[in-house]
Parts: structure tokens; C-alpha cells; sequence
């Protein structure tokens, strides 16, 4: 027996004592700490498991796991920190000039981060920052609100926001000055993503899901079956849906993007041709979505903390997994080793998704 | 001993201190906000909520609005690490844009409050309940006015010692011309009169009263004839306000509101010459025990509950209606309670077609509609609110609007009215089914008989409830107002004129088996009921107080009704069997003269207390449309019978007066009548006669009851 363990034992034995020495009133005080702290979410996760202080600060809004998987980069009111995959210590932190992070997104190469956010009903921004040399590099802004999403083209050679204001636009890495906007949406717009290098989907507050060109922001098609605002959308990776043909071979299924809202709905889209594919309703609120690597499971991370994998093939539900104390923000996939980081409410934390 | 009443002084007053402990979301933050206008239905308390931003209406849903401010979008409008810099600071101080103005004050206690609870880490708290919320005026009214009133409000929550809300509660005047806020606890009371203030703090909301007295001298009215606790109770505030009352009413004009009042209809001529002939002191008695037991009084109570139980005809089924009013007028007829005819209306079930009562919750669409009729008529509370919200004045919640529904789910409004075994509405607020529940009550177990349920608790638990909205209905009718008005609409912030008045008689109600002729003969036969209408220089002012009799407009069926009698050329209405206006009880009866004159037209009722006078389309009717001048030509007519019997213009006028305003015209009258009318030629004096008859048939004597 280690002494850490007998230190352990000795640290419950007492703790024992004063359980049945305390009077009523201070269990009350306990959990009332206990409740204003964590907040009324599912408690399945004790808050010991989860990374609080002295990286958390704020709930976590932003998770970006770094190019050589050692570290990684969170973001919160806090500001955004860097922190070791290994033994959870801060490394450094990014002198980010926003009031509020809500994502982070590493470039398809590895070398440029960009840091979405800003001041709530003031203005939005995105710094770019020069990976390598921990050294900002360009910021772009033009929203009239935060940004709360932010997501790179396949190619590396754009990226979009999302805005609170509505209003989503597009940057060249090369001609950061001249984006394209798409006002199509009545409301804040949540969530983004790249269908393919041409077309993007957006959604949010306005229930709808928009389909549209990057290179003009021309509108090609709204998927309207959502009845409450729309938290998060992703687009299944390549191979993800793969169809055996009659001889036998295997070919690439149709693109897949998967949404879902504060309806309580995972909805899987087809939108190439704008048809809803499936939908199941979760018993509770989901608020982040990631397709595992090879696209054959959904992690929806929920209000409760829990991480539940579905089959995308009927959307059963395989496994729910405990993430985290309070609701979750984001959610992501570390395929290399096999994890899903889950950030929220109350800190973050790595769950394993073994596939 | 000493010492120990000061250890005990000061344990009190520490345990009276504000705790030192974090603030708690539900019962300060949500205050504050609600002070501040910023949950209000204007502002982010709207259906859609504001910009972006839903607050729960008047903060009835707190786990919503901790939802919204603290989370929502990534937690937007909190900034955990630096407070200041939260949107919900900087929007409401006028930090950043703000569609509402500036509405918190940087140096203010709000403003320091929510800061102090985002610095805490924005906590929902420990659930801690609100068990009691007082408002004491500090401070009596004297006569001089304007003056300015000192209020202190005081919450417990969790039975523990009360604390000072007084900054916290929301308080609006209900007329600020006469009741001004002045800031957080005083208000300004600037006009004479009974006056109400409603306070707000989290779901409670009371309504302090002020009855501040004219600035006459003090009114003497412990001479004044009485009988029974309606005077009492009438001229105990009538002392208070110094309002003197004006004479009595005399005999004809008594007679004429007494018989419109409890049948709908004139009092013959003969009945008129008899009763003013009777020197009895007992007359009135007699002729209201006359009137009770006349069939116009069944069709009269028959047609009043018909448009409170919404009655109209269903599509290919007109013998539903017709069962259902059958049974209506029988239950009346025989003097049934109504507590018995309340409940048959919430069990009966079988074929509408021959159960009368089995049809009430077939005059709605569904459930949702039931328990709005069912609280109307059962409770004179609108409901209907709860559907989307809590209620903002009243102390319905969303669970029971929709509790209450879910009571009558499972109800089948075919033909065949029965009880399934499964049924359900939706939750608004859940968006699960509801849970089937007497409202403000208790949720139904499983097992349970709702309508057996809701009739156990409205006759055996709650008996007044039901008993108020009765009688202040019955007092309505008698008066043209209720004392709380409208009749539909009682809860604590619509506070009656005479609460204590309005408990009596739900108290003697209820004691006389639910009998509504009790009441109306109890209110005949008050001297308050008798009062004459003459204006005093002391009580001009008062419109609600009964220091005088209030004309009021007859009611479209009535005034048709009336007309008819003196011209003595009946209308004729679709369908079979309708000799009067007062016998259709269905509002979808094509009659285009009531629609005119401002029926309600509508199956699903109107509000009660909107005023049938039709406005300008019904004066342009009566003026000049056919309703009267039809009938003044025909000759089957009164007036052309009286001339065909070659009666003098003295007769004609006499007959006309005694049957329209129920009383011989005064000589000046009739020699004034006289001296217009005369003339040798015979259609000159018949034109004359019809002017005459006009005249008197649009004139307010007539159109009124006074």
C-alpha cells in the first residue's frame, strides 16, 4: 500500500469523524456550498474529476487540441491558456485582447490559430496567431456582436465566422480586408461549418440551418425543420459514410451534417439536396456536437454533462458517458488517442472514446 | 431576567440582519430585475422576449431566467472575471445601447446587488422559498391633500424572520392621477376617493387600498334607513368617504328598475296603477316575491346564465341547445340551488341531445376551452392568461391553466358526452403532458375523478369562491355594476369596493342552499337598492359607492323587448318559437336589429362587463333605422289602435308614459305634449302622435334603467 493511499485513507477516516460529529445545519451549509458552486447540474461527475482552478476560472467556451496533441488551448472569459494534456499544468497564456473567447481553431497545417470572440453587443473579432511564435499575426472583425464560431475551409485558404449579429462572413488568409458577408440569417447565428470547399452551412438562433456559397455568399437552400434555436452543427468526415456497391465496392456515401438545438433534437441532414435524413430527440438540451474521426459516431455533449455517442446509422444511442459537472460548450476529438475533451460550465475534462 | 430579553434582543435582531452570504438568484436577483422593468411584458418579459433576449414574465419561471442570463449563448450576459463588464450590467446603466434606457443606476442598490452576485460566481442558491409578503401602510390619511404615504413591505422565506422588501417590490398605481409613486417607498395620494395600489414582490402581489375622504365636512348617516347588512355595510363606507346619499327612489320608478331588473321587463300598466294605488308598507315585498315567481323572471335568469354558459347551437344539432336550455330554464323555474346546478354541469354526461347539463363543456372546442369557461363562470377569473404565462395579476400559474385542462382531457364532446379512459394537453411550459390539477391547489392523483374532484373542492373546500363570482354577478344585475368589476375578473389586485359586503353575501348565499332569488330578493329589498337617483353637490362625484342610484342602459334583448311592449308590434325572429328577444339564448340567432343594438355576437362569449349599447351603429338604429319607426306606422299598432278607438291626445299620452318610463306624465308633461300635439287635421295628428312616441322611445327616461 503507497502512502499517498494510506494518506488517503487516513484523510476519509477523518473525515468520518466529523461527519458524525457535524449538526444538520452545517450539512445544509455544505450543500448549499456544494449547489452554488457546481449549480443544479446532473451530478454524476464529482467535481474532483474535472480541471478547476488554477486554469479555470470561467466556464470554458473554446477547446483546441494543439497540432503534436501535447497540449491544450482553452478559452474562456478568462482569457485563453495553454495547458499540458499530460499533467493538466499551464504552460503559458495568449495575451488575447477580447472579453469573451468562444472558439479556437487551429489552420489545417498547424500553424495558425485563430482566437473567435469579442464584447458581447459591441463588436466581434478573430485574432490569427502565428502558432510557432506564439505571436499574433492579423486580427479582422466587421461584427457588430461576438463571434461565436469560427471554422477553416478543408484547404486551409479561408475561414468563416459566425456572428451574433447575424451575420456570417468569409476571409482569405491572403486578402483578410475584403470578406464575403451572408446576411441571410434573421438572428445569431451559433454554429458553422464547411459542407466542401465551396459550400457552407450555418445555424442558430433563427432555427434554421443555411446553405451557401463561400465564394459570394450567395444562398442556396435553407433546411427549416428545427423548432428552437439551433446550438451547433458538424459535417461528417470524409469515408464516415461509406456505401458498398453491388460489386462489392466501396464508395463514399453522401456528405452528412448532423445538427442539433434546444428542441432536444440531433437531426442528420443531407445537404447536397436538402433533405432531412433522421432525427431523434435527446432527454435533454444538447449543446455540442463532434463527429469521431472516421465518422461512424456522434458525440453530443449535453446541458446535463453527459457525452452521448450515437450511431449516425440510426441514431440509437450506444453509450452516455459522464463529462462533466454542468452544461457543456464544447466538444472535442482527439482520434490519435482515443479521446473526446469535453469543456463547460465547470472546467473540462478527457473522456475516453476508445473506437 | 433583564439580561436575558437583551441576549434575546439581540439574537433577534442579528437573526433580522441581512445574512452575510451570497445572493441568492430566485428571491433577490429576479426582484431586482423586476423592479427595474427589465422581466416586464414590454421588455424582455414579452412572449418572444427583446432583442435577443427572453426573460420569464415578471420572473415567474427563475430556472428559465437563470438559464437566460447565465448561460444562454455561452453565457453571454455575465462576465464571471470581470463584473463590470457583463451585458447585464452595461445595458441597463447605459453602458452600451439599451432599447429601455437607463433603468439601473450605477451607484443604486440593484446595480451593486447583481454585481455582488456575478462576482460570487453568478449562483442559482439554495432553493429558499417565499412563505409570506406583507405591505403596511405606515402612516393614516388625513384630510389634507395632496399627501404623501409611507409604505414597508416585509417577506420571510422559509418561515424565518422578516425582511425589509420595501426597495425590492415593484408598485404600480392602478390611477396614477390619484395615486403617484414617488420613489422606492412612498406614494403621493392626490384626489379623494377609494383608491388602489398594487404591490409586487416575486409571485405575491397585493393590493393595498386607500380610502381617502372628500374634504366635506363628516356625513351623519346613522339615521338613515337600514335594512340588513347590504346597508350596513353600504353606508358604513359612505361614512367613511363622507359621501351623504341622496332620497329614495319613489314608488313608479322603484316598480319600473325592480321589474327590468328581475324580469326584463316593463311593468304592465296595470300592475303600475295597482301597485302606486297600494298605501301597504309591505308593497315592495309583495310585488318582489310577485316578480320572482314570474315566468319572465325564468326567462330573464334563464337568458343572463345562458350568456355566462356560453349557450349557442352546434352545427346539425340543434337539439342539443335546445335540451340544454330547457334544462337551464327548468333548473330555475324550480328554484334549484345553484350549487346543484353547478354540479351537474361539471358530471352529467350522456346524450347531449336529452341531458341538458351534459352540453357545457360542449360549448367549447376542447379542454383548453373548457377550463377557461369552467374558471369564468365557476371562479369569474380569466384564466386564459396562464395559457402562455403565469399570470401577471393573479395567482394562476401555467401548470394550472394547464393542470386544469388536463382535468377535462379526457372528456368526449361528441353527442354522447362521456369519459375516456386517456386524454391529455400539452405543458406550454414543459412541453409534457399536464399533470390534471385543481388550480392553486394540489395536482390530481392518478386515480382521481376530476370532476368529482373540482366539485368537492369548489362546494366543500372553497364554497366562497364560487359564492363571489355568484353574487357579485346577481349584484351586477341589480345595480348595472359589480362590486368588483369586471364580474369575471376577481382576484386579489381587482380589489371589490365593498370586500367585506361581497363576503357577506357570499356567506348568506351559501347558507340559503346556493339560492339566487335569496340574494336578489335580500338586494331588492335594501334601501341602498332604493335609492333615488338625484344628484347631491356632496355625492356627484361618485359613481360606485351607491350614495344614488347609477342609470344605466337597458341590455339590446331588453331595450328590444321594451320597445315591442309599448308599440305593441311584436318582432319577428328566425326560427321557431321566439315570441321575445329574451328567449333567444343563442348568440349565432340571425338578428340583425340585437346585433345592432350590441349583442355579443359571438359563440365564445364576450367579457363580461363590456357594454351592450352598440355604441354609434345602435343610437343611428334607434334613430333611424326600422326597429322603431316600423313599428309606429303600422297600424296594428298601439298608437294606431288608440286612434282608430278615437282616444284624445290627453289618453294617448298618459297610456305611452305609464308604459314606457312607468309613471303618469306630470301635468306640465302632459299640457306641454298636449299643446304640440293638437291640430285638426288627421295625419297631421297622426304624424304628431308617432313623433311623440319617438321621442319618448329614444328618449334616456326610457333607454335607461334609472
Amino acid at each position: 500500500m503507497t502512502r499517498a493511499i494510506q494518506e488517503g485513507m487516513g484523510v476519509r477516516r477523518t473525515a468520518r469523524r466529523w461527519r458524525a460529529r457535524v449538526t444538520k445545519r452545517v450539512v445544509g451549509m455544505v450543500v448549499w456550498l456544494f449547489v452554488a458552486t457546481v449549480g443544479f447540474g446532473n451530478a454524476r461527475v464529482a467535481a474532483a474529476d474535472v480541471d478547476l482552478s488554477p486554469v479555470v476560472t470561467a466556464p470554458i467556451t473554446a477547446l483546441a487540441l494543439t497540432p503534436d496533441g501535447h497540449s491544450l488551448v482553452v478559452g474562456s472569459a478568462a482569457g485563453v491558456r495553454i495547458v499540458s494534456t499530460v499533467d493538466r499544468q499551464v504552460v503559458s497564456s495568449m495575451a488575447i485582447e477580447m472579453a469573451k473567447v468562444h472558439d479556437l481553431r487551429f489552420s489545417p497545417d498547424g500553424e495558425t490559430l485563430l482566437v473567435a470572440g469579442g464584447e458581447p453587443a459591441e463588436g466581434g473579432k478573430v485574432e490569427m496567431w502565428d502558432w510557432q511564435q506564439r505571436r499574433r499575426i492579423d486580427r479582422v472583425s466587421g461584427h457588430a456582436d461576438v463571434v461565436y464560431r469560427v471554422v477553416w475551409s478543408e484547404l486551409g485558404d479561408r475561414f468563416a465566422t459566425a456572428g451574433g449579429d447575424g451575420i456570417c462572413q468569409v476571409f482569405r488568409i491572403d486578402d483578410v480586408r475584403s470578406p464575403v458577408r451572408y446576411a441571410g440569417h434573421s438572428r445569431a447565428v451559433l454554429a458553422i461549418a464547411f459542407v466542401d470547399q465551396e459550400t457552407i452551412a450555418s445555424a442558430g438562433v433563427d432555427q434554421t440551418v443555411r446553405l451557401w456559397k463561400a465564394a459570394d455568399g450567395s444562398h442556396l437552400r435553407t433546411l427549416d425543420n428545427h423548432v428552437d434555436t439551433i446550438n451547433d452543427l458538424a459535417i461528417r468526415p470524409e469515408g464516415g459514410g461509406r456505401l458498398i456497391d453491388e460489386a462489392g465496392e466501396s464508395t463514399l456515401g453522401p456528405k452528412m451534417l448532423a445538427t442539433i438545438g434546444e428542441d432536444r433534437t440531433v437531426r442528420l441532414w443531407q445537404p447536397s439536396i436538402g433533405r432531412l435524413v433522421r432525427f431523434r430527440r435527446l432527454p435533454v438540451v444538447p449543446r455540442a456536437i463532434a463527429w469521431s474521426v472516421d465518422g461512424r459516431r456522434l458525440h453530443v455533449g449535453c446541458q446535463d454533462g453527459q457525452i452521448r455517442t450515437l450511431d449516425p446509422d440510426d441514431l440509437a444511442e450506444s453509450s452516455e458517458t459522464a463529462g462533466l459537472v454542468g452544461r457543456v460548450h464544447e466538444l472535442i476529438v482527439d482520434g490519435d488517442k482515443g479521446l473526446v475533451w469535453v469543456g463547460g460550465e465547470n472546467g473540462f475534462r478527457a473522456v475516453n472514446q476508445s473506437e | 431576567m433583564l439580561a436575558f430579553s437583551s441576549i434575546r434582543l439581540v439574537v433577534l435582531a442579528i437573526l433580522s440582519a441581512d445574512p452575510q452570504r451570497p445572493v441568492h438568484f430566485d428571491t433577490e436577483i429576479i426582484p431586482v430585475l423586476t423592479r427595474a422593468g427589465c422581466n416586464a411584458g414590454a421588455c424582455h418579459g414579452a412572449a418572444a422576449g427583446r432583442g435577443g433576449f427572453r426573460l420569464s414574465l415578471l420572473g415567474a419561471d427563475p430556472a428559465a431566467d437563470h438559464e437566460s442570463i447565465v448561460h444562454q449563448f455561452e453565457g453571454r450576459r455575465v462576465h464571471p472575471v470581470d463584473p463590470e463588464l457583463s451585458l447585464l450590467l452595461r445595458k441597463p446603466t447605459g453602458g452600451l445601447d439599451h432599447g429601455g434606457d437607463v433603468v439601473l443606476r450605477e451607484d443604486g442598490p440593484g446595480f451593486e446587488r447583481i454585481m455582488s452576485w456575478i462576482r460570487a460566481g453568478s449562483p442559482r442558491g439554495a432553493p429558499r422559498t417565499l412563505t409570506a409578503f406583507e405591505v403596511m401602510k405606515e402612516a393614516s390619511i388625513g384630510d389634507e391633500l395632496p399627501v404623501e404615504v409611507p409604505l414597508r413591505a416585509v417577506a420571510s422565506f422559509d418561515g424565518g424572520p422578516p425582511e425589509d422588501v420595501t426597495r425590492w417590490t415593484l408598485w404600480t398605481s392602478t390611477d396614477p392621477s390619484a395615486v403617484r409613486v414617488e420613489s422606492d417607498h412612498v406614494v403621493k395620494l392626490s384626489r379623494p376617493g377609494q383608491h388602489v395600489l398594487i404591490g409586487r414582490f416575486l409571485d405575491r402581489v397585493v393590493a393595498v387600498r386607500f380610502s381617502v375622504p372628500l374634504p366635506a365636512e363628516p356625513v351623519d348617516l346613522t339615521a338613515e334607513p337600514r335594512n340588513g347588512f347590504i346597508d350596513d355595510e353600504v353606508l358604513r363606507v359612505l361614512s367613511e368617504l363622507r359621501l351623504p346619499v341622496s332620497p329614495p327612489a319613489s314608488d313608479a320608478v322603484w316598480l319600473r328598475r325592480v321589474s327590468l331588473d328581475l324580469t326584463g321587463r316593463l311593468p304592465a300598466p296595470e300592475r303600475t296603477e295597482a301597485f302606486l294605488a297600494d298605501a301597504s308598507s309591505e308593497k315592495r315585498g309583495r310585488m318582489v316575491e310577485t316578480l320572482l315567481q314570474d315566468d319572465g323572471f325564468a326567462d330573464f335568469w334563464t337568458w343572463r346564465l345562458a350568456k355566462l354558459l356560453r349557450l349557442h347551437s352546434l352545427p346539425n344539432e340543434p337539439e342539443s341547445l335546445r335540451a340544454y336550455s330547457v334544462w337551464l330554464r327548468g333548473e330555475i323555474v324550480r328554484g334549484a340551488g345553484l350549487d346543484s346546478l353547478a354540479r351537474q354541469l361539471l358530471t352529467a354526461t350522456g346524450d347531449s341531445h336529452v341531458v341538458g347539463p351534459a352540453n357545457f363543456g360542449r360549448m367549447v372546442g376542447d379542454a383548453r376551452g373548457h377550463a377557461e369557461l369552467f374558471s369564468r363562470f365557476f371562479l369569474g377569473s380569466r384564466m386564459g392568461c396562464a395559457n402562455c404565462h403565469n399570470h401577471p395579476l393573479d395567482r394562476w400559474t401555467q401548470d394550472d391553466y394547464h393542470g386544469l385542462a388536463a382535468a377535462f382531457a379526457k372528456l368526449d364532446r361528441g353527442r354522447q358526452v362521456r369519459w375516456l379512459p386517456r386524454g391529455e394537453v400539452t405543458n406550454l411550459r414543459t412541453n409534457e403532458p399536464a399533470v390534471p390539477r385543481i388550480p392553486g391547489v394540489r395536482d390530481l392523483a392518478a386515480g382521481d375523478d376530476p370532476p368529482r374532484e373540482l366539485t368537492s373542492w369548489l362546494f366543500e373546500e372553497e364554497p366562497r369562491l364560487f359564492a363571489r363570482a355568484t353574487v357579485n354577478r346577481l349584484w351586477r344585475g341589480m345595480f348595472g355594476r359589480g362590486l368588483v368589476e369586471p364580474t369575471d375578473d376577481l382576484r386579489d389586485t381587482n380589489p371589490a369596493t365593498h370586500p367585506e359586503l361581497l363576503d357577506q353575501l357570499a356567506d348568506d348565499f351559501i347558507a340559503n342552499g346556493y339560492d339566487i332569488r335569496q340574494t336578489l330578493r335580500r338586494i331588492a329589498l335594501s334601501e341602498t337598492y332604493g335609492r333615488g337617483e338625484a344628484v347631491l353637490p356632496g355625492n356627484v362625484a361618485d359613481d360606485r359607492f351607491y350614495s344614488r342610484a347609477y342609470s344605466r342602459p337597458l341590455e339590446p334583448e331588453v331595450l328590444m323587448d321594451a320597445i315591442a311592449d309599448v308599440t305593441g308590434v311584436a318582432d319577428s325572429f328566425p326560427g321557431s318559437g321566439f315570441g321575445r328577444a329574451i328567449e333567444i339564448v343563442d348568440p349565432l340567432v340571425p338578428v340583425t336589429a340585437l346585433d345592432l343594438l350590441g349583442r355579443c355576437p359571438s359563440a365564445g362569449g364576450c367579457d363580461e362587463g363590456m357594454a351592450g349599447t352598440g355604441g354609434l351603429p345602435a343610437q343611428l338604429h334607434l334613430l333611424n333605422g326600422d326597429l322603431i319607426n316600423r313599428k309606429l306606422i303600422s297600424d296594428e299598432g298601439r298608437l294606431g289602435q288608440r286612434i282608430a278607438e278615437g282616444r284624445s291626445d290627453r289618453e294617448i299620452v298618459a297610456e305611452f308614459h305609464l308604459l314606457g318610463l312607468g309613471r303618469q306624465p306630470t301635468d306640465a308633461e302632459l299640457t306641454a305634449w298636449c299643446e304640440r300635439l293638437a291640430t285638426g287635421d288627421v295625419r297631421q295628428r297622426r304624424l304628431r302622435l308617432e313623433d311623440f312616441v319617438w321621442s319618448l322611445l329614444n328618449s334616456r327616461s326610457f333607454r335607461d334603467n334609472h
